[in-house]
């Protein structure tokens, strides 16, 4: 049964630039709202290949015979394209704005979602690359909507034009489409080593900011080191490479309008001289030579644009292709197994392996720490990296193999490997040693933003937090970004309360804190120890800290193979 | 974004400054200006040559005059597009030479401030500005000005063209002309509240995504993550929500913009349509001059919608000329460039020739107060003398005001009364709380304070503080290694490098994972052997070999004197250190089972 789902559910998950795209276009409504954006972007672009045949029709019908009459009806055909003209492009725009903006949020949570996907990803990102993934990738596939609507548009216009002058003369017809397809075809190959040129520049062009914005973040550090000077030495070289890398950023951009405009005065000079031929021959009007020519400079202009198709389409599928990695990557955990019950002594609420033997691969061989109700355990960390992947295989947030970890379920001990991570997570909440903290007022970084509760008291002071209150200015007042405007001990009292407070929301079996105090001065850390000690609730700490261990019920090691000590 | 709380410049004050960095490419703006005039003239060749074929054709000319009149609209197209190309290339040079000037000018200024300057509110402002407003500037600077000046000249060139067919023309085309000052006066009202609304929000969505992917641990710990996700959702829907109101707000310019676009061209061809019946010019004018108002369509509608992004550079440019004005009026607590250190110190290991030198800096505070305007808190009535080649170490719970001692005598806050005197200019090295592990390779990090620093050198002092992991030069390996315990490893190794007279250390261990925290306590005291030292001490162990400690509680200095005097006295150090000894005693047992 579960295996069938679990085949389900990959399948389900495996996307493709292709479905990533139809999520941006047509998903939640949007496909039909898209269709009518293009078909009114569609009609803008007629309407704008209609003036210039409009311009040739006055002059020929209302201006060489001078006939006010037709002149009126001309005018007014004119003003009335107009108002089409306007009020499609509006229309179009706002329906655009919606159709881009909920398709970029659709991509958005899709790729955020499978990175903070419970059972948590194989592939590893730092947070710069996630961000990027987050924020440039997806909002390049989202313009896909604006390269539909946009690219259509264009299209209707050249194929507009090209109609106009099959009245005229199917030859110029044939010029103008043959002229498109060859300027496609020509600004793909002159373009691409300019562009990527371009491309390569303009990551380079970026550098002199990241460089300033890394120097100002660590101002005062650079203060306190003396080393300003040098700081705004290494800032002008940025800026000096950034500058170079610009410029030659922009003369790309440069040649390569150039190139299209070349190639467009070409097209219009061939149309110019077959219509004003065919002209001289009687074959067409004046005023058809009129229109002709007004059309050959309006459609150079779109000719330019439409050679910039095939490689906006390569930018946006690379980036879809990039998305679909980082939704496509296997879990790190696997599927919960189907193992029965495991025997454990009654009281005991969590049991866990220390020593070597707590990888995927974990035997017998390992040292059993078995957590009562209701004590507070300390684990005597050895290094921090021990401490750290203690912590995270007490979460959850690491594969563990059978055997390593089992924990209390409805009466029953049940090894980690055969719970949900979700459901897991609820029963053990494992604080990480540094936790983040949201951007908001301080009661959000309390509280958490799942919960509308108010702050507990009784928790506040545990976390030794009540100073802090009054020093940030009350528990509406922001902590900035990240909680950069705290200090490195206020942050680590914030992530303490906050793991009390998920505790009692979850109504959490076992709390594990890793290093709690590491910043806290030696007072606070004796207030915390001793509040810890009265609270009640089974907690694990995982600490180096004397002060700390002594206020434990019972200390284990972590590292050595000895079980532990107790004191009381 | 962010309230301005440093000085916004004046519009004289901005103009000055850029004034002064054109005017040092005086003969390359003239050029630039000579080559897109020439440019906007071979534009009219093309729609001139056109009129062209059609009086040729309706005058029955020859094929090589109508031949003539085609090679013409072609070779002035393809010169059009040659010259532009010229002028861009110019153009692009002179806008990023002025851009770097300008930005480096921001840049060297704004770390002239005083840190007293820069707090919260200050650094947020001032990161906005050489980082978000350099950005605007620089894209205003590399897309709208060419925009705008190709489009302001095709458009004078066009006029004066019309003018030159015949003036009534050109008056016919200037009906547009209340229809675009309207639209654009009613877009700019409504533009800088709109736009930056828009962007206020985008950022604020940027920050709930940022929040989720960089709290991705502890989200997941708390099985969080759909909250943050849905914070995320209701973020980007108010952004959304806000750039519709953008749409609007260039919806009712577009409709302007078209009705000037429509009027201009029906006066022009009614025109065009009377002057003909009069004979006044030929069916061909008519056309070069209906084409060549048609052509300034794009131009228009890019100088009104570049108005904007005008709008916003000269904001921007406002922010940064305020921080240029801001900077001189201060003086500098150390000289920014040539400090009085040699910038190549000796090596960390082994007998130093300075040493004599250096231990002759002490400090003197008398009678200093001090308190943070946003909180009121501080210290009051510090008098301290740390006599050369000493340490004192500092203590006291969180907020008894001994961090803002050591600000204090980094220079960081002046004292409000009393004097903070060191015997020798010597600016003090001081490592703070504050972390930050700067962009770039290790070495470049250490290298901030001895840039002629050799390898060797600064593997010394890597080593010396137990960070033998940093010593291994794989860049990707490190980077990745670099949590804010080795950060703090690395300050000290980076303060051993530096080789001060006089260094300051604010709980520089408290982060150190067991592994380091021998070494780098090590490290630390061997940095303040034969210096003089200010050491604020976490753990009263650090305390315990100073020559001196001081107590603070509530902004003062309650007790001082040897750790063995302040431990056979009654008093808060007698406190502190029964917390932690209390707390040692059962460890020691338990050391001494693992022992035996």
């Amino acid at each position: 049964m579960i295996g069938v789902r679990h085949q389900t559910a990959r399948a389900q998950q495996q996307t493709t630039p292709r479905r990533l795209f139809a999520l941006a276009l047509s998903a939640e409504g949007r496909g039909p709202r898209l269709a009518a954006a293009t078909l009114l972007l569609m009609l803008h672009a007629v309407c704008e290949a209609a003036i210039p045949v409009l311009i040739g029709a006055t002059i020929d019908r209302a201006v060489v015979p001078a006939d006010v009459t037709a002149l009126a009806l001309w005018l007014g055909l004119l003003l009335g394209v107009f108002v089409v003209l306007t009020t499609s492009y509006q229309a179009a725009s706002r329906l655009m704005v919606t159709i881009y903006g909920y398709g970029e949020q659709a991509l958005r949570r899709l790729v955020l979602g499978r990175m903070l996907r419970p059972r948590l990803s194989q592939s590893t990102l730092t947070p710069g690359e996630a961000l990027t993934f987050v924020n440039s990738d997806t909002y390049r596939v989202a313009g896909v909507a604006w390269s539909v609507a946009q690219q259509c548009s264009t299209i209707a216009a050249i194929a507009a034009a090209a109609l106009a002058m099959l009245v005229i003369s199917p030859v110029a017809m044939l010029v103008v489409f043959a002229s498109t397809v060859a300027m496609m075809l020509l600004m793909r190959v002159v373009s691409k080593p300019l562009e990527r040129r371009g491309l390569a520049e303009q990551r380079a062009a970026t550098e002199a900011g990241a460089v300033a914005a890394d120097f100002m973040a660590g101002f005062r550090v650079l203060v306190g080191i003396g080393a300003r000077g040098e700081a705004v030495r290494r800032y002008v070289a940025a800026s000096n490479t950034s500058r170079v890398a610009a410029t030659t950023a922009g003369r790309s951009l440069a040649d390569y309008e150039a190139v299209s405009a070349t190639l467009a005065a070409v097209v219009t000079t061939a149309l110019a001289g077959l219509s004003a031929w065919f002209a001289a021959e009687g074959q067409i009007s004046i005023g058809e030579l009129v229109t002709v020519l007004g059309l050959a400079q309006f459609v150079s202009g779109y000719l330019a644009y439409a050679g910039s198709f095939p490689s906006n389409w390569i930018h946006k599928f690379a980036s879809a292709r990039r998305i679909a990695e980082v939704v496509n990557a296997p879990d790190l955990l696997d599927e919960p197994g189907s193992g029965g019950p495991v025997r454990r002594a009654s009281d005991v609420v969590l049991s866990f392996c220390v020593g070597s033997g707590t990888g995927a691969g974990a035997g017998s061989g390992c040292d059993r720490v078995d957590v009562r109700a209701g004590e507070l355990l300390g684990v005597r960390a050895c290094d921090s990296d021990a401490a750290r992947e203690l912590s995270r295989l007490l979460g959850m947030r690491t594969p563990a193999g059978r055997g390593a970890v089992s924990v209390l379920v409805e009466g029953e001990h049940r090894d980690q490997r055969d719970l949900g991570a979700v459901d897991y997570r609820r029963r053990v909440v494992s604080m990480p040693h540094r936790p983040s903290i949201v951007s908001g007022t301080l009661r959000d970084a309390v509280r958490g933003i799942a919960s509308d509760e108010q702050q507990r008291p009784e928790l506040v002071t545990i976390a030794a937090l009540d100073d802090t209150v009054g020093q940030v200015g009350g528990w509406d007042a922001q902590v900035g970004e990240a909680g950069r405007r705290l200090s490195g001990g206020q942050r680590q009292r914030i992530g303490l309360a906050r793991a009390l407070h998920a505790r009692a929301a979850l109504d959490a079996q076992v709390l594990v804190l890793d290093e709690p105090t590491s910043a806290v001065d030696a007072v606070t850390e004796a207030h915390i120890a001793a509040a810890l000690a009265r609270h009640e609730g089974t907690t694990v700490v995982i600490t180096t800290s004397p002060v700390l261990l002594a206020a434990c019920d019972r200390v284990v090691e972590l590292c050595a193979s000895t079980e532990g000590h107790t004191h009381d | 974004m962010t309230d301005a709380t440093l000085p916004i410049a004046t519009g004289a004050q901005v103009r000055t400054v850029m004034r002064a960095l054109l005017t040092q490419h005086r003969g390359r703006s003239a050029a630039v200006a000579v080559l897109f005039l020439v440019a906007s003239g071979l534009g009219l060749v093309t729609p001139a040559c056109l009129g062209g074929i059609v009086d040729a054709v309706s005058s029955s000319a020859g094929f090589a005059i109508i031949a003539g009149w085609v090679a013409g609209a072609g070779a002035g197209a393809i010169g059009a597009a040659g010259v532009t190309l010229w002028g861009m290339r110019a153009l692009t040079a002179l806008v990023q030479d002025t851009l770097a000037s300008l930005r480096e000018d921001v840049f060297a200024s704004a770390m002239r401030l005083p840190v007293s300057t820069i707090d919260d509110g200050e650094s947020a402002d001032l990161l906005s500005r050489v980082t978000g407003d350099v950005d605007a500037v620089a894209e205003a600077g590399a897309n709208v000005a060419p925009t705008l000046l190709s489009a302001g000249f095709a458009i004078a060139v066009s006029l004066a063209a019309l003018t030159a067919i015949d003036p009534w023309l050109a008056l016919a085309g200037v009906a547009c002309v209340p229809f675009y000052v309207f639209g654009t006066r009613a877009f700019l009202r409504r533009s800088r509240v709109v736009f930056r609304e828009v962007r206020m929000r985008e950022a604020v969505r940027s920050q709930a995504v940022i929040d989720a992917v960089e709290g991705r641990e502890t989200l997941t710990a708390l099985n969080e993550q759909d909250h943050a996700l849905a914070r995320v959702q209701a973020r980007a829907e108010d952004s959304i929500e806000m750039q519709i109101e953008g749409v609007r707000l260039r919806n009712r310019l577009f409709r302007w913009i078209n009705g000037g676009e429509a009027a201009g061209l029906a006066a022009l061809l009614a025109a065009g349509f009377v002057l003909h019946a009069n004979d006044a010019i030929s069916v061909g004018m008519v056309t070069t001059a209906a084409l060549v108002f048609h052509r300034l369509f794009g131009p228009i509608g890019q100088l009104i919608f570049g108005l904007d992004d005008i709008q916003r550079a000269a904001i921007g440019l406002a922010r940064l000329v305020g921080i240029i004005d801001l900077a001189p009026a201060v003086s500098l607590p150390e000289p920014v460039e040539g400090p009085a250190r040699p910038p190549f110190p000796e090596p960390v290991e082994g007998q130093t020739s300075r040493q004599a030198r250096r231990t002759r800096v002490g400090i003197s505070l008398q009678d200093v107060a001090f308190h943070y305007p946003t909180t009121g808190r501080g210290i009051d009535d510090v008098t301290l003398r740390v006599e050369p080649g000493t340490t004192a170490a500092l203590v006291g719970t969180s907020g008894s005001g001994k961090s803002t001692v050591a600000r204090v005598i980094a220079g960081h806050h002046p004292p409000e009364s009393g004097t903070v005197q060191l015997d020798a200019a010597e600016a003090p090295y001081y490592i703070s709380q504050e972390l930050h592990h700067f962009r770039g390779s290790i070495a470049g990090n250490m290298r901030l304070v001895a840039p002629d620093a050799s390898d060797e050198q600064i593997d010394a002092a890597l080593r010396a503080v137990g960070a033998d992991w940093a010593v291994e030069r794989d860049p990707a390996a490190s980077e990745a290694l670099v949590d804010e315990g080795r950060i703090q490893q690395l300050a000290v190794a980076r303060a051993l490098l530096a080789d001060p007279a006089v260094v300051i250390l604010d709980e520089a261990t408290a982060d150190v994972g067991l592994l380091h925290r021998d070494a780098v306590e090590a490290a630390i005291a061997r940095l303040c052997v034969g210096r003089t030292a200010v050491l604020i001490a976490h753990r009263l162990q650090q305390a315990q070999a100073a020559d001196q400690v001081v107590v603070f509680a509530d902004g003062r200095i309650v007790q001082r004197g040897t750790h063995a005097d302040l431990v056979a006295a009654d008093g808060p150090y007698r406190t502190f250190w029964l917390a932690q000894t209390s707390a040692h005693r059962p460890v020691a047992t338990l050391e001494e089972t693992e022992t035996v």
